[in-house]
């Protein structure tokens, strides 16, 4: 029998996996518009914020060597990026107040913004400068962060309410470390 | 660190592996979305669909006719070139294909297609639609392609400017705000100028280098910019806007000359 409590990582990055799928579906039907929404910097504050070290970092492996499968950047890009991004908001983690949300956002708007920077030094890099114009960049950039700050709470509390669902009490389990 | 140390061999085999677990899920994203197509194409009225009728008969009358012309064409050019003795041009086997996900972004443009190996599309294959060419294959995994958008920058391909058949350069220059996709002709001769706005000068596949066969619209240039050298002008190159909104595309697959 698994233990939902010792393999959250598993629900979360299932949780992850399903933010992306709809988000894939939504840049779809955007395309046309030139707007595509980048918002992996909120899928690493979930997994930071919330989790331990050991069941964070296992959380984003898959979601993101998913990702690294479709992009055209070398394979491990993504995994690399976040993984970084995640180590380093999970060491920073203890000056954050996790229980008020406006923190929470803060911290996902900043990993959005740095994940989204990884990418495009990524492109620059392995693509080429030349085709990289900055107009795009920034509108994507300020959608992105714009969807995030609108869901990043609904995110924080599905991903939690799907843990409760299989006994796993977040809030708990904070208050009792403390 | 670790993950770079590991053999490029394992990494490609994760990669497939990823892209494989998750291919059926975007693959069944794309049929829901016929299906919503469908269903809505269903609560049209009687009168609607008897219009759409009236005018898909007349556009296939007209299709008719111009299938009958590009006949004749064609018998005509195999004639001339047996007369001539030259050697015959490679000849297209046309593979329709859905569009399951578009990845249009300030970074690169690429759509994911649904036919791969189980359809025998080979990677590099030239891709096109109603309005020209769309780019080329880059990846093909079991049952679905990734085609990269002639927007790309790596993405070169040899050109000309309809009616004039001096050779030209064309590559990619990424995508300009609210979806323009724009490329840079390369090597443009001097003597070509844009006078009239409303009339710029349309650059097409110039049939060399075997890939693209010739006359397949690429763009428009809309400025001359001094090239390094001085002796060519560098041209940006307006691109299809559809591009960016494609549903349906055509994967040309070359078929071999019989022995």
């Amino acid at each position: 029998m698994i233990s939902f409590s010792n393999n959250r990582w598993v629900l979360v990055s299932i949780g992850h996996y399903v933010t992306l799928f709809f988000l894939t579906q939504l840049n779809h039907y955007l395309s046309p518009y030139g707007i595509q929404l980048f918002v992996l910097g909120m899928l690493i504050s979930f997994s930071a914020l919330e989790l331990n070290y050991k069941q964070g970092l296992l959380s984003l492996i898959p979601v993101s060597l998913v990702i690294d499968s479709k992009l055209p950047l070398p394979f491990g890009f993504t995994l690399i990026a976040s993984l970084t991004l995640f180590t380093v908001a999970h060491l920073l983690r203890s000056r954050v107040r996790r229980e008020i949300t406006a923190s929470a956002l803060v911290t996902s708007v900043l990993l959005n913004l740095a994940s989204y920077g990884a990418y495009t030094f990524g492109a620059m890099r392995y693509l080429s400068l030349e085709a990289i114009h900055f107009g795009p960049l920034a509108l994507n950039l300020l959608a992105s962060t714009l969807v995030v700050l609108v869901i990043n709470r609904t995110f924080f509390d599905t991903q939690v309410g799907v843990l409760s669902i299989f006994g796993i009490n977040l809030a708990e389990e904070q208050r009792e470390a403390r | 660190m670790a993950w770079l140390t590991l053999p490029v061999v394992f990494k490609a085999f994760a990669k497939t592996s990823f892209y494989e677990f998750q291919a059926p899920i975007s693959l069944t994203s794309s049929y829901v979305r016929d299906l919503q197509d469908f269903w809505a194409a269903r609560t049209k009225s009687k009168n609607e669909l008897y219009e759409a009728g009236q005018g898909l008969a007349r556009l296939n009358a007209a299709y008719e006719l111009t299938a009958l012309e590009n006949n004749t064409l064609k018998n005509e050019i195999a004639r001339l070139e047996n007369l001539l003795q030259l050697p015959s041009r490679p000849d297209y086997q046309y593979e329709i294909a859905r569009v399951v996900e578009r990845d249009f972004n300030a970074w690169w443009q690429r759509i994911v297609i649904r036919k791969g190996r189980d359809y025998g599309i080979p990677v590099g294959a030239p891709v096109v639609f109603v309005g020209g060419v769309v780019g080329r294959v880059s990846e093909v995994h079991a049952y679905t392609s990734v085609v990269d958008i002639i927007s790309n920058n790596h993405l070169r391909l040899a050109v000309v400017i309809e009616g004039d058949n001096r050779p030209m350069s064309y590559r990619g220059g990424g995508a300009e705000s609210f979806a323009k996709p724009v490329g840079i002709a390369e090597f443009i001769p001097v003597d070509i100028q844009i006078a009239d706005r409303d009339n710029l000068p349309v650059l097409v596949t110039s049939g060399m280098g075997g890939v693209y066969p010739a006359g397949i619209r690429v763009g428009e240039i809309r400025r001359l910019n001094n090239g390094a050298g001085g002796m060519f002008f560098e041209g940006e190159v307006q691109l299809d806007e559809r591009l960016a909104s494609l549903t349906e595309v055509a994967v040309m697959i070359q078929i071999p000359p019989e022995q």
